[in-house]
This record gives C-alpha cells, structure tokens and sequence, in this order.
C-alpha cells in the first residue's frame, strides 16, 4: 500500500484541522443562569437499623 | 456446505451488540426530548424492537432475502422461517446457519423504523405509529434490503456497495423522517422556544452505548470472525472518534463552546457514514470519512433549523446526510487491498464505483420518500397521525401511555 496516496493526505490534513483548531478557538466564559427549579437541601434519611 | 463455529459465535454476539443497539437509540433520543416525552419516546425503540422481530420471522426476512423477483423484492417462500434452517445459505454467508444470518438482519430491520421516530418525537399519536411502522418496514424497508442486499437485488447487480446498511438503513429512514417531518407539522411552540434535551446524560449514555453497539453492526457484517471483521471494528472506531472530534470542533467555532451533545451527536455521525464503507476502506479513509460526518451533518442541521423544519431530533441531519456521504465517499476511498470481493472507488482508479454509489443514493432517497408519504397519508386515512393538541401540551407519556417518567416532577411538566 502506497502510505502517500491521496487518502492518507486528506486523513492527514483533516486532522491536522481539527487539531491545529484547538490551538486558536477561543472559549466564552459561560454566563451563569438562574436555576429554573429552587434547589432544597437534601431531607434526612430515617433508618430503622 | 460445512458451519463453523468462530463465525457463528461472532454472528450472534454480532447479532445481540446489534439488538442492543435498539434500546440504546431510545435513551439516546430519551434525553433530547422535554420530559413530559421522555417515556412515549423510549417506548417508541422498545416496541419497534418487539413488532419488527415478529414481522421479520413472519414476513419480512423472506420478502427482503427470499428468492428474488425481477430483482425488486424476494417471494415469500420464506414466510415464517420457512427453509430457514442450520445449513448455511451460500448466497449470504457460506459458514453460518442461514438462521444465524437471518438473526442478524433482523437486528437491522429492528432498528431502522426505530430510527425515524426521533422525527416525529413529542406529538404522533401511538396508533399512527404502530400502523406505520409495520407498513413502512414492509414496503420500504425490506425491498430496499432487497435490492441492495438480496441474491438478485438490482443494485447488488449493479456492484452497489453498502457493508452495513448506508443506503439500507440510514438513507431510508433519514429520508423517511425528513418526510414524517413535513407531513406531521411543526411541534406545538416551534420557534418560539427553544426545546432544551431533558437529560443530556441520557443522550451521551445512549450515544456511547450505540458506539458500542455498532461494533456489531459493521464487524458483525463480515459475517465471519476474521481480517476483515477486526478491519471493520478499527474503522467504526475510528470513524465514530473523528466525527465527535470534528463535530465538537465545529460547534465550539460556531458558538464558542464545546457542546457535549454535540460530541454525542458527532460520534453518530461518524458510525453512520462508515457504516456503509466499513469493509471497503482502510483506516485512513475512516479518518476522511469521520471527519467529513462531522462537518456535513452539523451543516445539515443548521440548514434543517434555517427551513423550520421540525424532525425534532434531527434524523434527516445525522442519518439521511450522514448516510448519503458515507455512501458516496464509499465510492471515493474503497479499496480491494481491505476487501478483495469488493471493488476500488474513484481514488483507487475505478471512477464508475462512484457513479453506482450515486445511483444507490438517488434510488434509496426517491424510493424511500415517495413510499413513506404514501404509507402516511394511508394510515392518516384509518388514524389521526398527530395527537390533538390539549394531549400534545399534556405530554405525550400521559396522554398516550398514561405513565408519567418522573412521577415527583409530574406537577411541573403540565
């Protein structure tokens, strides 16, 4: 198997794309929402041992 | 004509990863729906799984599989498992019980309907559904397997090539959903909210567990335990890795975050476009293959989204586009050095492999859109196809199932 053909390049380039990608995206800081269901403390649990 | 033992274990393990497969899409579009759904949606793939492995004993396998009439649709002299023995069938795998292959394929058969239901999620009455499914897995489902598939099959005639089911099973039920879509109408308050997932655990749980499925799916069809099985698995991996990298990617360029579904989503995409070129393409043509699912079906649903077309849990997007760019690029990177059966594609010197991949896409979106909207406006004729519109506010696990997912939550839904 030829280890240059044409498939081996485009694998090569499209994972050079997403790699080289990671690099330069930027990353939006997420903006917090309210909770749109009011969060409780979690009730006791009652045992019987 | 002599059974071996590896193969048919393989077949069948191949067979169960497949059947599991089913369940896993119910999760998977489980959690993308809102939660008054969550239940209708999951019964959607568990009752497929149910009516689909009846069908297929009684009638489906034989009109996809059985002797073949003018290359259109196999007779039924298969009925009932008739002639569906322990001695292999030559014609579809020379080393299994014809049985254990017949096992196999209704697995395939299972989950193809299955997949359309994320198209019409959140408002088909359960009625409409049934009736469809048993008719769509009737006259669409089982003579495209036939053709493609079948001993005899006009585009296996032709040198169609499609291992695992891109044209089968992902072209006709992306396209069939597109379809459902259009024909049912817009969810109730489409475009004026936005419908978050429920539960994007539950998507990337079912997600991972349709990954694992789908080694089952694409290794199991080498139908034999062997190079070519273990060169399926490595390119499903491989395929489903590079569609969540690339989707992921995407999407985090697109609206500055990396979405975790979208990873989810991006790994299907992946499995369905090598699904049809998992045992013609080496492990670079898998990384292409991934890498263009990844792109063409995060397109595809901004497009979807841009029309206002409501397949709620992009069917068309992920299945039908995905499925058509794994048909097409089987036709670009198939190569005879991983199948010697097989043929080369464009890039290995043989440009009329992709002029036949063309024509298996054309007649699979044509065949599959004109019968699933004749087999719809049949049924809407017997059943109304969407629930009315107080039973859609109310959710559709109560007003179709009367059981609620969540009980406690129950007050907050309605």
């Amino acid at each position: 198997m030829n280890t240059l053909d044409a498939t081996t390049i485009l694998a090569t380039l499209s994972c050079a794309l997403v790699f080289a990608a990671w690099l330069v995206l930027p990353h939006r800081a997420a903006t917090p929402a309210a909770p749109s269901v009011a969060l409780r403390e979690r009730e006791g649990v009652t045992t019987a041992a | 004509m002599k059974v071996n033992a590896g193969d048919t274990a393989w077949v069948l393990a191949a067979s169960a990863l497949v059947m599991l497969m089913t369940p896993a899409l119910g999760f998977f579009y489980g959690g993308l729906v809102r939660r008054k759904n969550v239940l209708s949606t999951i019964m959607h793939s568990f009752f497929i799984l149910s009516l689909i492995s009846v069908q297929w004993v009684l009638w489906g396998y034989s009109l996809a599989f059985g002797p073949d009439h003018w290359g259109l649709i196999g007779g039924l002299d298969w009925a009932g498992f008739n002639h569906v023995g322990f001695s292999p069938n030559p014609d579809y795998a020379a080393t299994i019980p014809h049985q254990a292959f017949a096992i196999f394929q209704m697995m395939f058969a299972v989950i193809t309907p299955a997949l359309i239901t994320g198209a019409f999620a959140e408002r088909k009455r359960f009625k409409a559904f049934v009736l469809f499914s048993l008719l769509w897995a009737t006259f669409v489902y089982d003579p495209i397997a036939h053709w493609v598939w079948g001993a005899g099959g006009w585009l296996h005639n032709l040198g169609a090539l499609d291992f695992a089911g891109g044209t089968v099973v992902h072209i006709s039920s992306g396209v069939s959903a597109l379809v459902a879509a259009l024909v049912l109408g817009r969810r109730l308050g489409f475009g004026q909210a936005k419908f978050e997932p429920h539960d994007s655990t539950m998507t990337v749980l079912g997600a991972a567990l349709l990954w694992f499925g789908w080694f089952g799916f694409n290794a199991g069809s080498a139908l034999t335990a062997g190079g070519l099985a273990t060169s399926a698995f490595l390119v499903t991996n491989t395929a489903a890795a590079m569609g969540a990298l690339t989707w992921m990617t995407v999407s985090w360029w697109h609206k500055q975050q990396p979405s975790v579904t979208g990873a989810a989503a991006g790994a299907v995409a992946g499995l369905v476009a090598i699904t049809p070129a998992s045992g013609f393409v080496n492990v670079m043509g898998s990384i292409v293959i991934g890498f263009g699912a990844g792109v063409v079906c995060y397109v595809a649903i901004h497009f979807r989204e841009k029309v206002h077309v409501d397949d709620a849990l992009d069917v068309w997007a992920v299945h039908g586009i995905g499925g058509t760019w794994g048909a097409i690029a089987t036709g670009l990177f198939a190569t005879v050095a991983i199948n010697s059966g097989a043929a080369n594609g464009l890039f290995y010197g043989n440009p009329r492999q992709l002029l036949v991949q063309l024509l298996a896409v054309a007649a699979s979106w044509a065949y599959s859109a004109a019968g699933t909207f004749v087999i719809l406006k049949i049924v809407d004729r017997f059943v109304n196809l969407r629930v009315e519109e107080e039973e859609e506010v109310l959710g559709l696990d109560l007003s179709q199932h009367g059981e609620p997912a969540y009980a406690r939550l129950l007050k907050e839904d309605a």
